[in-house]
């Protein structure tokens, strides 16, 4: 609603995406419209960009820029973007653009800030970057990579041999892959592949983003639930297929996974392969999210049925429909948000699901402590099903599974944390503020141009080589200030440079051992909790390294590191610790052994390449296989 | 009736072919192949010609019981081009389970890894190897049935192809007892125990290759999906026969012209995007092929009276771990009283666990190998190998350079062009 006459920048921009994998979505209503927050667009021939997301349609593979759409043209803006197709590059690139809005909306909307890329940067999006079956986020170019390819000669599924199928088409990957980077943001460490649930949180965390994105759209919801009369485990519905297409296309003649499916406790303790241990914890959420939505619904239909709750043979009626669609939304989107903001309360390496887990709980305890909707309840029995236990806590009672808080009591606030913490939600709230023009303008760094590859093997290397700079090459002053070209933003690059100092003088209040520390990552909080307060905080991630002397840990470091969470009084309010500690050092060495022993014959002057587990477990790699 | 029966390994260089005599006169061939490069004793017709002679009785028309095919590498089949062979009276022919014709999977399968090697063949040219790397490529390439077109390894004889030696493999020989191939295993069980008429007495478990869908999921060259795009693309371009905008996803309506001004990638950005698009490693591409094409190896345990003969073919890693995690399956090699060595001695084809901790001492071995230069033969036989047979007390013979003395059962052929052993059984 407007109040001027002046006033006319919309707040929302709806735009048209396929829902659903072209090949599914033929059959009609699968082409939806969905509203992302509205930015000022800049656009030339060869790209359009808002202040946070860039689409550059470049094809590696034949060398040549398609053009780049025009949202603010006329004639596109008023038809709610271009129609749905196939065949339309311009098309593709509006749907990459509204689907990685949506996904950056959302973690904005649950951490209570704007995500930022590292110095500001875009994120870029190629929608048609090279031909092959697989997406994928490079670090190093701080993009998205969407591929395409022929859909198999010999055993096409419903598609047409030789058909072209695009990634960039199924709102899942765009999601997936777009969730990937912004994990990448939060937690790079994340990366390495410590334990065999790092690669696997990595894979479930962008399964869960797309999955349950999807669910928010009432335009997807109505069909589903009316289609399976309310039952959100189905195993017929459309709706439990993630990148439905690729599976197909791939020859493999079945859609990629689906959800629904009885927990084996067993199965959890004796999995180790990242995307199928991803996948419990996938199925656990979800089921998680069911039970809340069946809780949630159970009225509706008693008041249906005349008290029954048994519902008659036949149709819905399609105002139940439209009530149970805007309680599954609902419960989509506290699933979707409860998850994304575990990731604050993650240590900032090496994570197992008993962290995440702990996170969730926690994140969710702070915000909401009476758990109305039963919604953290429904999540711990259900990864109590599966064997997702939490480590070193008595009892599964929500109390143990919160993380512990710290004694603000036994406190005295601390005035220069006090200060910092106060200039960053500073920062952060005139980012989210509603007045505050839209959005404050944030200097960004110029793009860098990334390093030189000769061969794609070369490509891991460089994904981690960032990772390790400077943690690891730092004197024992600790790594060197943020430059400018790191951190354009003058009052991030202060902020650091204070918090870096912080640190050094409080490494026995951060319960970190004596030696260097790195700071990565530093994050206000504003968040709203249930009963209408402000939560305001902030989250920083300090890293430690340890030599491990010659060990070959196929590319790996031995890290230790805290997150800290503070609030604006300069009280900690949480150390998330992931200590130094003899057991965890040894369950690397013997992951990293047994990863050796599957793979080859043992023989001692077989050449192991020195990087193995970083390119086994990279991006590139994990998403080739999910999307194969 | 004696109670030895006889092994022989012929000198064939880099490759396989050894003929099985029991001692009821029973006669199995397992593998009959050379590498073009291989400068072993015999060329062309001459292997075919001298087993085709061991296996004649006076009187009688020349005849081999069963003939194994273990893999379709040419250093293992690629003598079945002869036609020596279409006077050779055969029981049966067995051949891994992939190799079955009716197999939709699996031919599917063997059709990609085709194009995967022939995009690989017409695209070598445009990745500058230097001249080891190239030499590499161009060996595996061979042997996997293509070959490139500035290679320097042609075919060493005219006519012949791996496709060929296949045929004669499905189809050929003067007359069999069984019409068609057996292909292995047969059934889902692990391990697969069987009996023919072909071999009186004779019990057969057959351990590899593993007979699941997920082996299939393994060989698919597409799985690496990206070296497979990029090299059909560079195959398809490199040579100018296809103009790259038949090969974009849209028209050139959608292209933004190279003149039009206006900002683009800078270098650095254009240089990385094309090596993600169109970089491949052609050497661990050919290396994969290779892998993939050893990975479908017969492994077979030929229990033949008191003797238990452990023939791998070429059987990878993959293979072995499966094996190695199966109870039964251990316990067959924990009994062998004779080890043919996979792979002609290479790190990839036998584990340390098998030669240390399960396969008993004191049992002799053959290694049929040929010892060469490159970085594919550089670890060819595998001196870590060597020494923990060795150490282990397993007795090996080398094809290339047997010992000086030949004692235990081993004996030496005429003018060196095979070795024998003569084992109880």
């Amino acid at each position: 609603m407007r109040k001027s006459p002046l006033d006319t920048t919309p707040e929302r921009r709806p735009l048209r995406i396929f829902a659903f994998d072209p090949m599914l979505a033929r059959a009609g209503d699968h082409r939806v419209t969905i509203e992302i927050p509205y930015r000022k667009i800049d656009r030339e021939e060869r790209y359009f960009r808002d202040d946070r997301l860039e689409v550059v349609d470049y094809d590696a593979a034949t060398q040549r820029y398609f053009r780049a759409l025009n949202l603010n043209d006329p004639n596109v803006a008023m038809l709610e973007g271009l129609e749905p197709l196939e065949h339309d590059p311009q098309f593709h690139q509006q749907m990459v653009y509204a689907v990685a809005s949506k996904v950056l909306e959302n973690f904005d909307r649950a951490l209570g800030r704007r995500l930022r890329f590292r110095g500001g940067e875009r994120l870029r999006l190629y929608p048609h970057a090279f031909q092959a079956r697989n997406a994928y986020f490079d670090n190093e170019l701080n993009a998205v990579l969407f591929g395409y390819f022929p859909a198999d000669e010999e055993d096409p599924g419903p598609n047409l041999p030789g058909q072209l199928i695009f990634t960039c088409l199924s709102h899942d990957i765009v999601a997936h892959e777009v969730a990937h980077a912004a994990l990448s943001r939060l937690q790079n460490y994340y990366n390495e592949p410590t334990n065999p649930q790092v690669p696997a949180l990595h894979e479930a965390f962008a399964d869960i983003v797309a999955l349950f994105q999807r669910m928010t759209f009432p335009e997807v919801m109505a069909p589903a639930l009316r289609e399976t009369r309310g039952n959100l485990l189905d195993p017929a519905s459309r709706l439990l297929n993630i990148g439905a297409q690729f599976g197909t296309a791939a020859g493999m003649g079945a859609p990629l996974r689906r959800i629904a499916g009885k927990p084996d406790p067993e199965l959890f303790a004796r999995t180790t392969e990242p995307h199928e241990l991803g996948w419990i914890l996938v199925s656990a959420v979800y089921e998680a999210f069911v039970s809340t939505y069946e809780r949630r619904t159970r009225d509706l239909l008693r008041i249906a049925t005349g008290g029954s709750g048994q519902l008659p043979e036949g149709e819905l009626h399609p105002d139940l429909v439209n009530r149970l669609t805007a309680e599954c939304v609902r419960t989509a989107q506290s699933v979707l948000a409860m998850c994304i903001r575990a990731t604050d309360y993650l240590p900032p390496v090496d994570p197992t699901f008993s962290d995440f887990l702990r996170a969730m709980v926690t994140a969710d305890f702070e915000l909401n402590r009476s758990d109305d909707s039963g919604l953290r309840a429904s999540m711990i029995e259900s990864f109590r099903l599966r064997g997702i236990r939490p480590e070193s806590v008595g009892s599964l009672a929500v109390q143990s599974l919160l993380l512990d808080a710290e004694d603000l009591t036994q406190q005295q606030p601390d005035m220069e944390l006090a200060a910092i913490v106060g200039k960053l939600v500073d920062f952060g709230a005139r980012q989210l503020g509603r007045n505050t023009a839209i959005p404050i303008s944030t200097a960004e760094r110029p793009r860098r141009s990334p390093r030189p590859i000769s061969q794609t093997s070369d490509w891991v290397a460089q994904q981690y080589s960032s990772l390790t700079s400077a943690a690891d090459d730092a004197g024992p002053e600790g790594p060197p200030a943020l430059s400018e070209a790191d951190e354009p933003e003058e009052v991030l690059r202060e902020i650091a440079g204070r918090l870096t100092n912080w640190a050094k003088l409080n490494i026995e209040r951060l319960k970190l051992d004596p030696g260097r520390v790195a700071l990565r990552g530093y994050h206000p909080v504003h968040r709203i909790a249930s009963g209408g307060e402000l939560l305001v905080e902030m989250v920083a991630h300090f890293v430690q390294t340890r030599d491990v002397g010659d060990a070959d840990l196929g590319g790996l470091k031995y890290r230790a590191g805290v997150t800290m969470i503070a609030n604006i009084d300069g009280y900690i309010r949480y150390v998330i610790r992931k200590p130094f500690h003899d057991q965890r050092e040894r369950k690397m060495r013997d992951w990293v052994d047994s990863f050796d022993q599957a793979t080859d014959n043992g023989w001692p002057t077989e050449k192991r390449a020195a990087d193995r587990m970083l390119a086994a477990f990279s991006a590139r790699a994990m998403d080739g296989k999910r999307w194969r | 009736m004696s109670d030895t029966l006889r092994i022989r390994m012929y000198n064939v260089g880099f490759g396989d072919c050894f003929l099985l005599t029991l001692p009821d006169g029973k006669t199995i061939l397992v593998d009959a192949g050379f590498h073009s490069q291989g400068k072993g004793a015999f060329s062309g017709n001459e292997l075919a010609a001298q087993v085709v002679a061991d296996v004649r009785r006076d009187g009688a028309p020349p005849r081999i019981d069963v003939v194994i095919a273990t893999h379709r590498h040419q250093d293992h089949v690629y003598a079945f081009n002869s036609n020596e062979w279409d006077g050779v009276d055969v029981g049966e022919v067995w051949m891994p389970w992939v190799e079955d014709r009716k197999n939709k999977a699996a031919q599917n399968l063997w059709k990609k890894q085709q194009k995967f090697a022939a995009n690989l063949a017409m695209a070598l040219d445009g990745f500058n190897l230097d001249a080891a790397a190239r030499d590499d490529v161009d060996f595996m390439l061979w042997n996997a049935g293509a070959e490139s077109p500035g290679s320097v390894f042609p075919a060493a004889v005219a006519g012949w192809s791996n496709a060929g030696a296949l045929d004669c493999l499905h189809e050929g020989f003067a007359t069999r007892d069984r019409a068609g191939p057996r292909f292995l295993p047969e059934k889902k069980e692990f391990p697969e125990t069987f009996d023919t008429p072909a071999l009186p007495g004779v019990k057969i478990h057959v351990l590899g290759p593993p007979r699941d869908p997920e082996l299939i999921e393994e060989l698919d060259p597409e799985a690496d999906g990206e070296t497979y795009r990029a090299l059909a693309l560079r195959a398809a371009t490199e040579g100018g026969a296809v103009a790259e905008a038949q090969l974009a996803p849209f028209g050139d309506e959608w292209r933004v012209k190279d003149d039009e001004p206006g900002y683009r990638l800078d270098a650095g950005e254009i240089a990385r995007l094309k090596v993600l698009a169109r970089g491949a490693d052609a050497l661990a591409a050919a290396q994969k092929l290779d892998d993939m094409i050893n990975s479908t190896s017969l492994v077979l345990v030929l229990q033949i009276g008191a003797a238990r003969l452990l023939l791998p073919g070429d059987a990878e890693w993959g293979t072995w771990k499966v094996i190695l995690a199966n109870e039964d399956a251990r316990a067959l090699l924990r009994g062998a009283t004779f080890f043919k060595v996979g792979h002609h001695g290479s790190h990839n084809a036998t584990s340390k666990t098998l030669v240390e901790k399960i396969l008993p001492k004191k049992i002799p071995a053959m290694i049929s190998t040929q010892e060469g230069e490159g970085n594919y033969r550089n670890n060819i036989p595998l001196h870590d190998l060597l020494d923990a047979l060795t150490a282990h007390d397993i007795r090996f013979m080398r094809s290339d350079k047997p010992k000086a003395k030949f004692t235990g059962g081993f004996s030496k052929g005429t003018s060196g062009r095979w070795i024998d052993l003569e084992l109880p059984c």
